[in-house]
């Protein structure tokens, strides 16, 4: 480079921004250095600086820069080989947004605009809901302001790219002295550059998904370990030993009884020292897994290793107990020939007003909570016989003894709990169906009998709508999900909440409990799931993969997989203890509402706002890799849909495998 | 830039009492504007998904306003859709509407009807995965596998109530009254179109269509008089024949002859201005419907509703509204049922029908106009019938006459004359005593009165049976020269069955002709248009 063009290009730089003394001096200095005839700095030899003049230079031409250098590299990787297109495609949406955020930064609002509206269309598909959130930002002072663009601008970008791909790029960016475009790259993103071939286009889930924290830190936290297997001793356990002593169950299960209430109990004293201590100490139970799976059992449930709880757990009634054996017992056995029967009830006359629907385990009562702030209870044993139907029967019997409506049931079909003063969002069942629990925008989750008919507990923490709550599969501890981005673990019998669970960048809109009580996972508005770990508060599992708010959860009975469901139909189902998705499952068309798994694992039902009931076949992907599991490579199996069931106009709001299999479906009838 | 323009901010601060905003400040403010609508907009979209709703509503936007610790906006709270209106004056600013009321009115006014309180219903929506065809669900699209679990309906059916007597749900009878009421008051609704579309798409109706036919049937024979009620029946006839779901076979006995009067009947309605014809044409095409979908399950069905057709066609002292019905009817049935029944009574029953068409001989206007809608009808049956022939036959006029197809024409004929012989009263008319006699001969050829007609054929003598190398007829002009006499002294060589073949040839270059001496000119719009062309 010329050195006159240098010394010119100082110059002007000095005027331009106004430093009269230096301009003045370096005039001097450069004099005297001419006089002097010897260079002080070899432009030639430091390429950096030579770039950064001439970007400098470029920059006179101001904002058209951003656009031309966006537009060229759009048109080159949309032309490059088809071989390495879409890896190089993926470089461009982080460049775009980047691109848009400088231009907004530095003040050139209605450029930004334009280089908006121009390119948007590229990148809809993929991030629809990130481009609207983008699109209003219309001043350097909302980047600071508005959460996702401060941390778009200050976190990098993962992108998996291939050595040759990579080499393309730096040609070509070189090449074409696109130095702003360079800058954006070195600035924001991060090559993760993996010799060989490219892979392939499905593998790259959460390639270039823009997430607040980085994704080092959430590689870090996926390191974790977890023990996703189910509790010791749990009833399926018990059925399987009352089974193999059929003739004198009775007397078994009566010993065995007796036997858990001194293990609970000693359990309720150690309770507090059990936790992080011991659970380091313990290897990873996947790998008993395997050796267990060696016995040949019918139910998947089984073959699940077992850990031992780390909360103290409630004591079951014996009576009640009893009545799950039972329903265990005459569980029908799913598969993808084995479809279960699908009862809906259908909410009538509602006017817009219904927010949620939940139902018990045994299908007999079914909850709703209104936007007038009002929770409903219908005994559905008590409307079917009204009906002079007798379809539920079969189910009733299990849960009759807590079945008495309350003294208004002469008039109304159902019990009405009023408490709350704003709309209620969420309602849960125990497991026995002696209680209810319900979440309302007041920022209160209110616990209800069902025997007596009464509010018992209102619970203050939240400070914003409470969004979710779930009672832990064995009752008595509970956990909710509010919009002041934080989940929290509470017991039946505190006020206050025994843990918080901090860490989401935006609205905690669902949560879901693991299979053994240890775990909570949660589905948030930032478009992640987390498992935590109720214990110790942590975050053990950042699932990244969803594009849009994660709205449902479920968990399989095994405790090994997870599905979530989100705003765009789409379901994802984890592998836990990788922390990856192991296939998306598409087909719904609009928001997935509700998921259940069936009780032995191998159907997944879905319930979405499309009025449909989609059956999922989920074990022939969670089988193979168990058999294998060191060869599984993720994504080999396909999960697939069974069926699809619509309904008239009912979009479905909830879904419950009962103890026997029986799937029921709740839903308004919206027209 | 931004889409929150300046000038609303000029327009928002007057509005609150500032007057002398900088356009700076309106400018700057612009932008902000919209990025705090559209963070409001995105908390009140969370609010409505948590609401499990698709559209987001006033409410949504009021609680996402609670959620920022701002004043939500009173006013918007009912569900009615805001009624924007233009300010006078200005090109676009709007204002919503409200509309003074009278306190006066509001109390005086009625007490408007306690809304329904919210309730619960509970239904299978699948019995080990198979959805039930019953009225809760929705309609399964595949009818074969609608088909199926309509049978396991039944079936199920059957196992629970299997002594009692036939038990309609409380929901069917009001149903069934409804659709009843609609039928007979209220048939130009828009309720009863959708009655029908309901008729001919829900699946759970099954139980009902003994009730219907009976309905429809009873309705029909006391309402000959009333005009649109008859319109109306047939519709719903027609709706439940469509249904797919609906097993309506064992009914039928009982709604044919309910169809078969709205086709046939001497009067119906009883007003001059009702367009009974068209009824008879809707009629017309129901029965048509029901042969086609039915005719094989039903083996006598077609021939027991051609026979009661061709008696009211034949009969001529049947008024004329009669014989248009039947004429209608049978055209319905198919171009081989017109060739084979009306064709050959073609010709006497336009003699008959002359006088009554002519202004001079009938001054009865009424007669004269039923007359010529009589003449319509059967025109467009032979045209239509013809139309079919000569696209079947498509070489028949534009190959060459020495191309040889193969047809199988025997069965045709033969029944033809079977049937022929066994009407009797045919046989009354002389020119279809020749029709019905000379089908072994030449004859036919020498009768013919059209001189156009100029059969040639080629036979292959080396085929045999049944699959004949038929003939090709052709009316080109230049052919005409291989006259008859050829053919005809080659057929008297042939076996009978050839001739029989042969004949039938024949008689559509007959039928041809024929139709152009009755119809004349008008007949051309019926020919298929290559063909029409090489005809000229």
């Amino acid at each position: 480079m010329n050195e006159d063009v240098v010394v010119k290009f100082v110059e002007a730089y000095l005027k331009k921004k106004g430093f009269k003394q230096a301009e003045l001096s370096f005039r001097e200095n450069l004099q005297n250095n001419n006089s002097t005839s010897s260079s002080s700095i070899d432009f030639h030899a430091d390429p950096e600086l030579s770039k950064f003049i001439l970007s400098y230079s470029e920059a006179e031409s101001g904002p058209a820069r951003y656009h031309d250098g966006y537009s060229k590299l759009r048109s080159w990787s949309y032309s490059s080989l088809d071989l390495y297109k879409h890896e190089l495609l993926r470089v461009l949406y982080p460049v775009f947004i980047h691109c848009f955020m400088d231009l907004v930064a530095r003040g050139h609002i209605q450029e930004a605009r334009k280089f908006f509206n121009t390119f948007r269309e590229d990148h809809e598909m993929m991030h629809l809901r990130d481009l609207q959130r983008l699109e209003g930002v219309l001043s350097p002072a909302h980047i600071e302001e508005m959460e996702f663009a401060h941390s778009l601008r200050h976190s990098k970008v993962n992108i998996k790219i291939c050595q040759y791909s990579y080499d393309l790029l730096l040609q070509y960016l070189h090449k074409t002295q696109s130095t702003t475009i360079l800058g954006i790259i070195n600035e924001h993103i991060n090559f993760q550059v993996s010799p060989g071939q490219p892979n392939s286009i499905f593998d790259d889930a959460e390639a270039v998904i823009l997430i607040g924290s980085s994704q080092d830190a959430a590689n870090q936290i996926n390191q974790k370990e977890i023990h996703w297997g189910l509790l010791e001793d749990s009833l399926e356990d018990r059925l399987e030993k009352a089974g193999s002593f059929l003739s004198d169950s009775e007397k078994t299960e009566g010993e065995t009884k007796e036997g858990d209430m001194d293990e609970n109990k000693k359990r309720a004293v150690e309770g507090g020292k059990q936790g992080a201590s011991s659970k380091k100490s313990k290897k990873d139970k996947a790998a008993n897994a395997t050796a267990k799976a060696v016995r040949p059992e019918a139910s998947t449930v089984s073959m699940a290793p077992r850990v031992k709880p780390e909360l103290s757990l409630p004591v079951m009634p014996a009576e009640v107990e009893q009545s799950i054996l039972e329903d265990l017992r005459n569980r029908v056995q799913l598969n993808s020939v084995a479809m279960p029967s699908i009862s809906l009830y259908t909410f009538i006359n509602t006017h817009n007003g219904l927010n949620c629907s939940s139902i018990s385990h045994d299908g007999s009562l079914v909850a709703g909570g209104f936007s007038d702030s009002s929770l409903k209870v219908w005994d559905m044993a008590k409307l079917g016989q009204q009906a002079g139907g007798s379809v539920l029967q079969g189910e009733n019997d299990t849960a009759s003894s807590e079945k008495k409506l309350g003294l208004d049931g002469g008039r109304r079909s159902y019990t009405l709990f009023q408490g709350h003063s704003g709309p209620v969002y969420s309602a849960a069942f125990s497991p026995t169906g002696d209680f209810i629990l319900s979440s309302s925008a007041d920022t209160t989750i209110r616990l209800w009998s069902t025997k007596l008919n009464a509010n018992l507990v209102c619970y203050k923490g939240h400070n914003y709508p409470v969004w979710d709550v779930q009672f832990s599969p064995l009752g008595h501890y509970f956990a909710s999900s509010s919009h002041d981005r934080s989940a929290r673990i509470w017991s039946m019998e505190r006020i206050q909440p025994l843990r918080i669970m901090a860490g989401h960048l935006s609205d905690v809109d669902c949560v879901q409990w693991h299979a053994n009580c240890n775990y909570i996972a949660t589905g948030s508005s930032d478009k992640t799931v987390r498992l935590w770990d109720v214990q110790s508060g942590e975050c053990v599992r950042i699932f990244i993969g969803h594009r849009s708010m994660v709205l449902s959860l479920a968990v399989s009975p095994d405790g090994r997989y997870m599905a979530s469901g989100d705003e765009d139909g789409k379901i994802m189902m984890w592998d836990l203890s990788s922390g990856r998705c192991v296939t998306p499952l598409m087909g719904h068309t609009s928001c997935v509402w509700s998921l259940a798994f069936s009780c032995e694992g191998s159907l997944l039902a879905s319930g979405s706002a499309d009025s449909t009931v989609k059956l999922w076949d989920v074990n022939t992907s969670t089988k193979a890799p168990r058999t294998e599991e060191n060869k599984s490579s993720g994504n080999i199996n396909r999960l697939r849909l069974l069926k699809t069931l619509p309904t008239k106009s009912t979009p479905v709001y909830a879904l419950r495998f009962s103890r026997r299999n029986l799937l029921f479906a709740a839903g308004v009838l919206s027209k | 830039m931004s889409i929150v323009p300046k000038e609303t901010i000029e327009v928002i601060s007057q509005s609150i009492g500032i007057t002398n905003l900088s356009s700076e400040v309106a400018g700057a403010l612009a932008p902000d504007v919209e990025y705090r609508v559209r963070e409001i907009m995105q908390e009140a979209i969370k609010c409505m998904r948590h609401s499990r709703r698709t559209t987001l509503t006033a409410d949504d936007v009021d609680s996402a306003l609670k959620l920022r610790n701002v004043e939500p906006i009173y006013g918007f709270a009912s569900g009615d859709p805001l009624r924007f209106k233009r300010a006078a004056g200005h090109k676009d600013f709007f204002y919503i509407a409200d509309k003074d009321v009278e306190f006066k009115d509001v109390i005086e006014a009625p007490l408007p009807k306690a809304p329904l309180d919210t309730s619960l219903t509970a239904h299978w929506l699948a019995i080990e995965g198979v959805q039930p065809a019953i009225p809760e669900n929705a309609l399964v699209e595949v009818p074969t596998d609608g088909k199926k679990s309509e049978y396991k309906e039944d079936g199920l059916a059957i196992d629970i109530k299997l002594p009692i007597k036939h038990v309609l749900s409380k929901e069917l009878q009001l149903y069934f009254d409804k659709i009843m009421e609609v039928t007979v008051k209220r048939s130009d609704s828009v309720l009863f179109k959708q009655a029908l579309v309901s008729l001919s798409s829900d699946s759970g109706l099954h139980p009902l269509v003994p009730y219907f036919t009976c309905f429809i049937a009873d309705e029909v024979a006391q309402n000959l008089s009333n005009f649109s009620l008859l319109f109306a029946l047939m519709r719903v006839a027609r709706s439940l024949l469509q249904n797919p779901h609906i097993h309506i076979e064992p009914y039928l006995h009982q709604l044919m002859p309910s169809v078969i009067t709205c086709l046939v009947a001497k009067r119906l309605g009883n007003r001059f201005s009702d367009n009974h014809w068209e009824l008879r044409n809707f009629a017309a095409n129901l029965l048509a419907l029901v042969c086609k979908r039915f005719g094989h399950v039903y083996h006598n069905l077609q021939s027991r509703v051609t026979r009661t057709l061709l008696h009211a066609f034949l009969d001529p002292t049947k008024a004329l509204s009669q014989h248009y019905g039947a004429i209608q009817g049978l055209a319905a049935l198919g171009p081989s049922v017109v060739r084979l029944l009306i064709l050959p009574n073609l010709e006497p029953y336009l003699q008959l029908l002359e006088p009554d068409m002519l202004l001079e001989n009938q001054k009865n206007e009424m007669r004269r106009h039923e007359a010529q809608r009589v003449h319509g009808a059967l025109m467009h049956a032979a045209g239509l019938c013809m139309y079919d022939r000569l696209k079947a036959v498509p070489g028949l006029l534009s190959l060459p006459t020495r191309v040889v197809w193969k047809r199988n024409g025997k069965v045709v004929t033969t029944m033809q004359n079977k049937r022929k012989a066994s009407m009797d009263n045919l046989m009354q008319q002389p020119p279809l005593k020749k029709l019905a006699t000379d089908g072994m001969g030449v004859t036919p050829m020498n009768s013919m009165p059209v001189e156009m007609q100029g059969p040639t054929a080629g036979y292959t003598s080396a085929v045999g049976g049944s699959s004949v190398g038929g003939t090709s007829l052709s009316r080109q002009l230049p052919n005409e020269k291989m006259s008859g006499r050829e053919v005809g002294s080659r057929v008297s060589k042939t076996s009978t069955i050839l001739a029989q073949a042969w004949k039938e040839d024949i008689d559509a270059g007959h039928l041809l002709a024929a139709l152009f001496e009755h119809f004349g000119e008008s007949m051309f719009s019926f020919t298929p248009k290559s063909e029409s062309s090489l005809f000229l």
